[in-house]
């Protein structure tokens, strides 16, 4: 049959040839879908957001991790070396590193051992700061935890980390944690007196691979530190610069009851004591998504019902179902892919400012550490979730009763 | 074309029961133009909805080209309606986020018509409606008598051969009416079944049939 536009005169010829658009040549359900982004854009922001917090909440349990194990990661040591029966990572109040006795042999001993290329031993103790002039009576002394080293940390890339000023380099300096630094306000060139006799502040810095609260002690020198102590010739830990793990670990252990430790065995140690903060970090997590999909399904199908009418008009024109469910799901998919964009970046930015203002307030690198797997782990979790939070308003939608809607209209 | 027999249509609606069609009997041939009328409320568009499949019957058959189409899957009766019928509601019903041309391709993209051959389509119905200049317009950017028209032309979109509307010129000023009713004489005489609820008497008289319904009975009403 002809078509019956010949039958009728046209006020108006036919366009010789419509120019189909590239949107135009998309499937129904996809068209609909981007002919209907702004009425979705609250959905997507709130989504959106959702996403970021379950993104954020991941990079910060990652951080976690980090800031427990980031300092001996990346500090050039190899191997730790501790007394037998000593704690690495010192966590509770009863845990200890422990103590190495006879530390100048054994210092000797290791750098005596071939491959090694550089070993710094170090020793942990408190120190009484004392106020410049006269004491007042019931005055209360302030400790420092104070850090003595033996060796020349310098040598071993990335161990020394300085802020302000430059690194120790003779008896009589002392160098202050950043966190030190600003909370008893302590500047480079001050004097500072510990245990009774004055020390010249030369910098502001840390050393790495002594723990995650490196910030907040006083580095000197392992002699100033062993007389101003009265401590004998011990040390807690002392940090191996080498080629060859494996063999120089061995020969470690021949020389004494030592336990020595590679930054993998750092980390495995680590990840059982953060254990219970990871597992609250991923119930966030999860009830971050879990949010997440209930809004996307309670919205959509408040949109469903609020687009009765058109649902109704499409089956009565006898637009499949399947083409019913699509276009509702293809608008739970849009959500879903641009919330998950919009979540990555919005993370990034909290990461940038949880990085750039909170973390120094703790005298840390990083709360916030970016892991590609975890985030696209989180947005595939996000996409799987919007699908399935869409599912069931798109079902209500092939279940409209054209009649009934048509009846009320 | 399509014959009604003894069809009933009854509301349940808990403690009473409406009875919207009472036995009715009816028979629409290939080229007619059929104008159901009668008083709000009488059941012109419970029948108009039944013989377009949107409903089914209480009791009785609805024969479509000699089969019984009552009792099909939604399915069947999903495609039975767009391959062969076209529908125009009193308002317009048309997809807001779509335009005019898009509004009419999309039943012809349902019946899986190429892209190029339904927008070329698309096109031509909508300048036979004299919409030519308004193809890409949005519904909301259409006055009411051009929205119908549009409505009339997806109606048209996949060749139907049996169109009905239901109050089709019910919110339209006069002149938007005489055009439509036009449109709708041109279709018939181009062969085209037409079944046309209506309240308006212009429109019932333009009808070559009249089917009056009162109370959920019908009856032939002769032309004059």
């Amino acid at each position: 049959m002809r078509i019956e536009a010949d039958l009728i005169r046209p006020v108006v010829p036919a366009p010789a040839g419509y120019r189909i658009t590239w949107l135009l040549a998309l499937p129904f359900p996809a068209r609909n879908m981007l002919r209907r982004w702004r009425s979705m854009l609250g959905m997507m922001v709130g989504v959106g957001i959702a996403l970021a917090i379950a993104m954020t909440l991941s990079a910060v349990g990652k951080a976690t991790i980090d800031v427990l194990v980031g300092d001996f990661l990346r500090s050039g040591a190899d191997l730790y070396v501790l007394q037998q029966g000593g704690t690495p990572l010192p966590v509770y109040p009863s845990d200890t590193p422990g103590m190495i006795k006879n530390a100048r042999s054994t210092l000797a001993a290791i750098r005596g051992i071939s491959g090694v290329k550089g070993v710094v031993g170090v020793v942990a103790w408190p120190l009484e700061r004392g106020r410049q002039g006269p004491v007042r009576k019931g005055e209360r002394a302030e400790l420092i935890a104070a850090v003595g080293i033996a060796g020349d940390p310098i040598a071993i890339s990335n161990m020394v980390v300085v802020k302000q000023g430059r690194w120790l380099r003779r008896p009589g300096e002392v160098v202050v944690g950043d966190k030190l630094y600003r909370d008893k306000k302590i500047a480079v060139g001050d004097l500072m007196r510990l245990n009774g006799r004055d020390f010249v502040v030369v910098g502001v810095g840390r050393l790495r691979g002594i723990g995650f609260d490196a910030d907040q002690r006083a580095y000197l020198d392992y002699d100033d530190l062993r007389q101003r102590a009265g401590l004998g010739d011990i040390l807690n830990t002392i940090m191996v610069d080498t080629d060859q793990p494996e063999m120089v670990r061995h020969r470690i252990e021949e020389l004494g009851s030592f336990s020595t430790f590679d930054r993998i065995q750092l980390v495995k140690l680590a990840e059982p004591l953060l254990a219970g903060r990871i597992a609250i970090f991923n119930v966030l997590n999860f009830l971050a998504l879990l949010i997440a999909g209930i809004f996307v399904s309670n919205v959509l199908g408040r949109s469903v019902a609020e687009r009765r009418l058109e649902f109704a008009t499409l089956r009565a024109i006898g637009i499949p179902s399947r083409t019913i469910l699509l276009t509702v799901g293809a608008e739970a998919l849009l959500i879903s892919i641009v919330a998950g964009i919009g979540g990555v970046v919005l993370s990034l930015f909290f990461g940038a400012l949880l990085n750039g203002y909170m973390a120094p307030e703790y005298g840390l690198e990083s709360l916030y550490s970016v892991d590609t797997g975890l985030f696209l782990t989180v947005f595939a979790l996000a996409l799987g979730l919007g699908i399935a939070a869409g599912y069931f308003p798109a079902r209500a939608a092939t279940r409209v009763e054209p009649v009934e809607v048509l009846r009320e209209a | 074309m399509l014959q009604l027999h003894g069809v009933w249509r009854i509301y349940d609606g808990g403690a009473t029961q409406v009875v919207a069609l009472r036995d009715v009997t009816l028979s629409i041939d290939d080229g007619d133009f059929v104008a159901i009328v009668g008083p709000s409320g009488s059941g012109k568009s419970t029948l108009l909805q039944i013989a377009g499949l949107l409903d089914r019957p209480t009791r009785g058959t609805v024969v479509l080209d000699g089969r019984e189409v009552s009792s099909l899957s939604d399915r069947e009766r999903t495609r039975l309606r767009l391959v062969t019928m076209g529908f125009v509601f009193q308002r317009f019903h048309l997809l807001r986020d779509m335009t005019a041309i898009e509004n009419v391709a999309l039943p012809m993209e349902a019946a899986g018509v190429p892209v190029r051959e339904r927008y070329t389509r698309a096109a031509e119905l909508l300048c036979a409606v004299g919409l030519g200049e308004r193809l890409d317009f949005f519904p909301a950017k259409l006055s009411g008598g051009q929205r119908q028209r549009v409505a009339i032309a997806r109606a048209l979109a996949n060749r139907p051969r049996l169109i009905l509307a239901d109050e089709p010129t019910g919110e339209l000023h006069s002149e938007d009416k005489r055009q439509i009713l036009e449109l709708f004489q041109t279709f018939n005489r181009a062969g085209h079944t037409l079944v046309v609820v209506t309240h308006d008497p212009e429109v019932a008289a333009a009808a070559r049939r009249r089917i009056e319904i009162r109370d959920g009975h019908v009856r032939e009403v002769p032309v004059r």
